[in-house]
């Protein structure tokens, strides 16, 4: 049995709880973990480290920068990623229908219902402290609060601007190092520039691991699994400047050299992120010999960190996110990604409660189809598979490849 | 020997063939899908072979489509409805450059430039814009789909249905009947609410004509009039607009045969 099967069995029977604060137990999930893919086993290292407190934990949002809590020696734990993690697992109706039973709406983001409902079902570990920014996501910095306000920890919240305007980045950097600050008094521990130097040298070389990817996909026929990317592109933004980061990309760029060519009838490019219990959706796809060759958020540029003034550094880093701004830095960005991995179309997948992704799907349509991309918009929910019906996205899905 | 295709639309409420000698109609035929759509499919098939006077010994090039389409494991090739109805239609229009199909479980709106796809929107998945719709409404009005269409034709006003989900649309016009408002002018309101949920998705693509319709909707001539004063257009219905899927299947097997 594999691990992560043990973990769903013991969520299910209900004696996970107990398990994930028990070192013994961990010790046993260690043996099986073995077995798993080194993401898999990222995500159990994470757990055995956040249950058993053995640093504090900082819950974060998916755009926060984990550089600044590894330097300053805390567990980034990204909620979102655990959320589809959850899911992945098929575990994700359980957590939902707690969240709703303590009144959390349904048309509140599935990504946030599922993080609230593992919070009240007592599954996420104690926090030290809540870390969160406003980029991109409408409905995070509200989440995060009422995540900070359950285990009675401070919610450190960046405001971000739009677009990487030399003002923007000068007021991240503010933020960054008010942020700084309050987290060494806090923590009792300062972050020196060998701390910086260690954490952006991971973080510089997991992206160079993912621009070789990136590089991979782009190969026609293109080798890379496009719904194992998809499931990366999480654990990416996680993992930067730590090992496990170089050490799961290094890992999968060296697996995708030795992978065979697959037969590629279309080529497409994927907009936002992926329904993550879906696996038949995309089995249904490479039936079809179509291949996901790149993704938005995988391909987002690197931007230089130098560990004599990190908070800049990381605000650059922050600023630089495409999808910041108008719809036309995005809808650019897109262009140019689908040209450069030689994409035939584009699929947008519209994650019902993330209004500024879905808010935007139709111009983006509209300007993708202007620079002659077609594009397909599926509208469903990333993590909430209970509205979701292969079929109705099978016949969408299969119409536009029909129509490539 | 001439090339004979098959083309079966499974669709959630009816199966539907088609059986083409070199272009010519040998056999048209439809079913109710039932419970069992293989047995369906199957029996579909032997009848219009049956039909078409084929014996043991020909041997036809069968596209399925529909939702259905996985329910006939003997076809040689399946292909989405989108791509099968915007066939269907360039045979009977070449010059459509938008088809409208609304069929018992969704409805699609579909763009056409030089008879191929460019461009399609199918409605939300609820039933709600979709003959499904129509048919629950009939059910609550105790009328028949034949009746619920003429009735609305013949009414001089109509009611404002403001439910999109079915089963509230349903308990809103029980409550219409309780309130003695007439049926007709129910009707005609149910017509207008799902006509304005169809012409939204057509405005999305653009009102661009010549536009048809397909899909066992548009027979129903109070839904068809519902929607041409909603879109301002006319509307252009093929001879037998819920084969139109079938005709398309099978004019696209005859490419692959």
């Amino acid at each position: 049995m594999k691990a992560v099967d043990l973990l769903r069995r013991k969520i299910e029977d209900g004696t996970a709880r107990t398990l994930l604060t028990s070192a013994m137990a961990h010790r046993f999930l260690q043996i099986f973990a073995r077995r798993e893919t080194v993401p898999n086993q990222y995500g159990i290292e994470l757990v055995r480290n956040a249950y058993l407190k053995r640093k504090p934990v900082a819950f974060t949002s998916l755009f926060f920068p984990p550089e600044l809590a590894t330097a300053l020696g805390l567990i980034p734990f990204p909620l979102e990623v655990a959320a589809a993690m959850i899911s992945a697992m098929n575990l994700a109706p359980l957590f939902l229908r707690k969240a709703e039973e303590c009144w959390y709406g349904s048309d509140l983001c599935g990504f946030h219902r599922l993080a609230t409902g593992l919070m009240l079902a007592g599954y996420l570990p104690q926090p030290s402290v809540v870390l969160s920014t406003t980029a991109l996501c409408d409905g995070s910095h509200r989440f995060f609060a009422n995540v900070a306000h359950h285990f009675k920890v401070p919610h450190l919240l960046m405001e971000i601007p739009n677009g990487p305007t030399e003002e923007a980045e000068e007021g991240v950097e503010r933020q960054l190092i008010q942020m700084r600050g309050a987290l060494e008094s806090k923590l009792e521990r300062r972050a020196r520039e060998s701390d910086w130097e260690r954490v952006f040298s991971y973080s510089r070389e997991q992206h160079e691991e993912m621009e070789r990817i990136l590089e991979i996909g782009a190969q026609v026929p293109s080798v890379v699994p496009g719904e194992i990317s998809l499931n990366m592109v999480g654990v990416f933004y996680a993992t930067a400047g730590s090992p496990w980061g170089l050490r799961i990309f290094r890992n999968w760029r060296k697996q995708l050299e030795k992978t065979p060519p697959r037969k590629e009838n279309y080529r497409l490019f994927w907009m936002h992120l992926r329904p993550f219990y879906a696996a038949d959706l995309f089995a249904a796809l490479r039936e079809r010999g179509a291949a996901i060759v790149r993704d938005e958020f995988s391909a987002y540029p690197w931007v230089p960190l130098d560990p004599r003034t990190p908070e800049r550094s990381l605000a650059r880093k922050i600023c630089a996110n495409p999808a910041l701004g108008p719809i036309s830095r995005r809808l650019a960005f897109a262009v140019s990604q689908v040209r450069a991995s030689k994409a035939q179309g584009v699929i947008h997948f519209s994650h019902r409660g993330c209004r500024q992704a879905a808010g935007g799907a139709y111009l983006l349509k509209e300007g993708l189809r202007r620079a002659g991309i077609p594009c397909l918009i599926l509208d469903g929910d990333c993590v909430d598979p209970r509205d979701y019906s292969l079929e109705q996205m099978r016949t969408r899905v299969e119409g536009f490849l029909e129509m490539l | 020997m001439s090339q004979i295709v098959c083309g079966l639309d499974i669709g959630s409420l009816t199966a539907k063939g088609v059986l083409l000698e070199e272009g010519r109609l040998l056999a048209a035929l439809l079913l109710p899908t039932g419970s069992n759509g293989p047995q369906t499919a199957q029996d579909l098939y032997r009848q219009l072979l049956a039909e078409g006077s084929m014996g043991g010994e020909v041997d036809p090039y069968i596209v399925a489509t529909g939702y259905g389409r996985v329910s006939a494991p003997f076809a040689h090739k399946t292909i989405t409805e989108i791509s099968c109805h915007a066939r269907g239609i360039i045979h009977f229009l070449p010059q459509t450059r938008t088809l409208i199909d609304v069929g018992g479980q969704d409805s699609k709106v579909i763009r056409l430039e030089e008879g191929k796809v460019v461009d399609f929107l199918m409605n939300d998945k609820c039933a709600a814009g979709t003959g499904r719709f129509l048919e629950v409404m009939a059910r609550g009005l105790e009328v028949s789909l034949e009746e619920l269409s003429r009735t609305a034709q013949d009414a001089k006003a109509e009611v404002s249905i403001s439910s999109t989900c079915t089963v509230f649309a349903e308990s809103e016009v029980v409550g219409l009947i309780a309130r003695g408002r007439p049926k007709g002018e129910i009707a005609r309101g149910v017509m207008s609410a799902t006509a304005q949920r169809i012409a939204a998705m057509v405005h999305r693509l653009g009102v661009q004509e010549p536009m048809a319709m397909s899909g066992g909707v548009a027979r129903n001539a109070g839904m068809v009039e519902a929607l041409q004063s909603e879109l301002g257009v006319r509307l252009w219905l093929p001879p037998e607009p819920q084969m139109i899927g079938a005709w398309g299947a099978a004019l696209l097997g005859a490419q692959y045969a």
